[in-house]
């Protein structure tokens, strides 16, 4: 069963519990830099923005890692940086759509959400029920692009 | 289905796998004139600094090719290609192919000043170059090209107390990737780690035999006992050049359409030898780098199983790490835009450098040196065309921003 970190980001109060929990977990320290997830408060427009690894299904992030050190689990989708093998040429963080990964200032490594292996601390840490940890449910996803092909195609006959 | 693979690079090895894991009854025949396994050509930097084992450069193990039935035949050279009879010649024998794939790389130019080259030239491409490099012990180099390659060998041999002199033939290092004025500062990083940098400098001869003993230059003799030659690599097309049809570049690279199949049916080409697409520039040119090969052998291998799949195009993202900072650069540089006006919002601070390239507002490219990884987003907001207006704007508008916002995380350094 594969489960994904879902962001609610209207619940989100800009608390960091998640951002150092993160770091806490990985690191045992309580360190923004050093966390795999961020938050991008947008002040203008009440609203913050969660930055973390979507565990993307075709990963540019693996595409281009030149030693191989990013890998994908078929089994539970998890995209994993073996950062023994990482030689810090920041190529992943170039590519990445979400700027979701970076760079572990503390030993020159890429670093990115992991999930925690399964048990995601920044979901235990939030309070407010901005992070759900739920089942990717693929069918449901499915079937509601098939709806959205369906609307296209009616719209685009109407417009001829 | 036999499918034959010409290359052992990370183009032919992706070619392999993506075959070998769409299809478990396909017959696959790996030929590479290296001896196996596959190693990752990005690692020889670390690997001839000292910094990694030799153990760490491979990306694959020797048990491999075995446990995917990949038929090898290393350190094995095709003669010819027979596209009519779907044959061929290598000097183990006849090899027949239902499909064939090329991935047979790039090679290093290397002048040659109208002599025999003396001992102690190199250069830096294969695992086998590293080990002869190191073998050879340079306590004086002359690193000829400051491209990436170049780069990474004169740190290299500098971690390994060597005396080093980069020499550049245009006016700044890394010419095809910063601008002046980050080339400058890369430049600046280099010296102060004790490396000789001459740019707009041109090598004439190799002096000495039967070792190099130096290099003599426009602007006067260096001495050495090694030259690393980093002046630029052309794709290994030889046996395409007999082949009936077989579609070649004005630069020598094999043509071939959206699913890397080359003007000869049933023939795909993939790599460094492949002519592809660029998507930051729109150009059919080589794109000589580690993720484009990776990316073209997958489309070649899912298009020999005929699974119809459209290569997305090629793009250049390149670093260099100087003893610990690094220097990044994605999409166009300013000197890399055809036309003559392009605008650049750039920085340069206490922390590092950046800048961002664009014409008409429209961002094209992005280069920086120290802990700007953010920038990256520029990578994607370059392939959607993004308008530095536009961008700027859209942080005023709320369902604008929440439908892109990771595009806001780099607003702040376009202000």
């Amino acid at each position: 069963m594969r489960k994904v970190i879902m962001t609610d980001p209207e619940r989100c109060v800009g608390c960091g519990n998640c951002v150092l929990a993160c770091s806490l977990a990985h690191n045992g320290t309580l360190s923004p830099a050093q966390s795999r997830i961020a938050v991008l408060n947008l002040h203008g427009m009440s609203l913050k923005i969660q930055i973390l690894c979507a565990q993307c299904t075709e990963p540019l992030c693996v595409d281009v890692c030149p030693v191989e050190a990013i890998s994908r689990d078929e089994s539970t989708g998890t995209v994993t940086v073996d950062s023994r093998s990482c030689i810090g040429c920041r190529m992943c963080t170039v590519v990445c759509p979400l700027g979701a990964i970076s760079i572990d200032y503390e030993i020159g490594k890429s670093m990115k959400c992991d999930l925690c292996g399964g048990d995601p601390a920044c979901v235990k840490a939030c309070g407010y029920g901005t992070l759900n940890y739920v089942p990717l449910d693929e069918d449901a996803a499915k079937k509601r692009r098939k709806a959205v092909e369906n609307i296209s195609k009616a719209f685009a006959k109407l417009a001829e | 289905m036999k499918t034959v693979i010409i290359g052992n690079g990370i183009a032919g090895l992706s070619a392999a796998s993506t075959i070998r894991r769409l299809n478990g009854n396909a017959e696959i025949t790996l030929i590479s004139r290296e001896p196996g396994p596959a190693y990752s050509a990005c690692n020889l930097g670390n690997y001839l600094s000292g910094d990694i084992d030799r153990s760490a450069v491979f990306i694959s193990s020797s048990g491999y090719y075995e446990k995917q039935h990949i038929r090898t035949l290393f350190e094995s050279v095709v003669r010819e290609i027979d596209a009519e009879r779907k044959k061929l010649l290598s000097d183990r024998g006849e090899l027949v192919y239902d499909k064939l794939i090329i991935a047979t790389g790039s090679i290093p130019w290397v002048p040659s000043f109208g002599r025999t080259l003396p001992r102690g030239i190199f250069s830096l491409k294969t695992l086998g170059d590293a080990d002869r490099i190191k073998s050879h012990r340079p306590r004086k180099a002359v690193v000829l090209g400051s491209g990436p390659v170049g780069i990474e060998a004169a740190v290299a041999l500098k971690k390994n107390g060597a005396e080093v002199h980069l020499v550049e033939l245009l006016d700044r290092i890394l010419p095809r990737l910063f601008d002046a004025r980050p080339a400058q500062l890369i430049q600046g990083m280099l010296e102060a780690n004790g490396i000789a940098v001459h740019t707009g400098r041109r090598v004439t001869a190799f002096l000495g035999e039967p070792t190099v003993q130096g290099v003599s230059t426009d602007q006067g003799q260096i001495e050495c006992d090694t030259v690393i030659v980093a002046a630029g690599m052309y794709p290994d097309t030889r046996l395409a050049m007999n082949v009936d049809g077989l579609s070649l570049t004005p630069e020598k690279g094999l043509k071939v359409d959206g699913r890397m199949e080359t003007s000869v049916k049933d023939v795909f080409a993939c790599g460094d030898c492949a002519a592809t697409r660029e998507v930051f520039t729109g150009k059919v040119q080589m794109n000589m780098l580690w993720h484009n090969a990776k990316q073209q052998g997958i489309v070649a291998g899912q298009n020999a199983l005929g699974l119809n799949r459209e290569y997305r195009g090629a793009f250049t993202i390149a670093g260099v790490d100087v003893f610990g900072r690094h220097a990044v650069s994605l999409g166009v540089p300013g000197g890399g835009i055809a036309e003559d006006a392009y605008e650049t919002i750039e920085k340069e601070s206490g922390s590092g450098y950046y800048r961002i390239v664009h014409t008409d507002g429209l961002v094209r490219g992005a280069q920086y040196i120290g802990p700007y990884e953010e920038l990256g987003i520029f990578f994607t907001l370059i392939q959607k065309r993004r308008n530095v207006g536009d961008l700027l704007k859209m942080s005023s508008n709320r369902r604008s921003t929440a439908a892109n916002p990771w595009a806001q995380r780099v607003v702040r350094y376009l202000r």
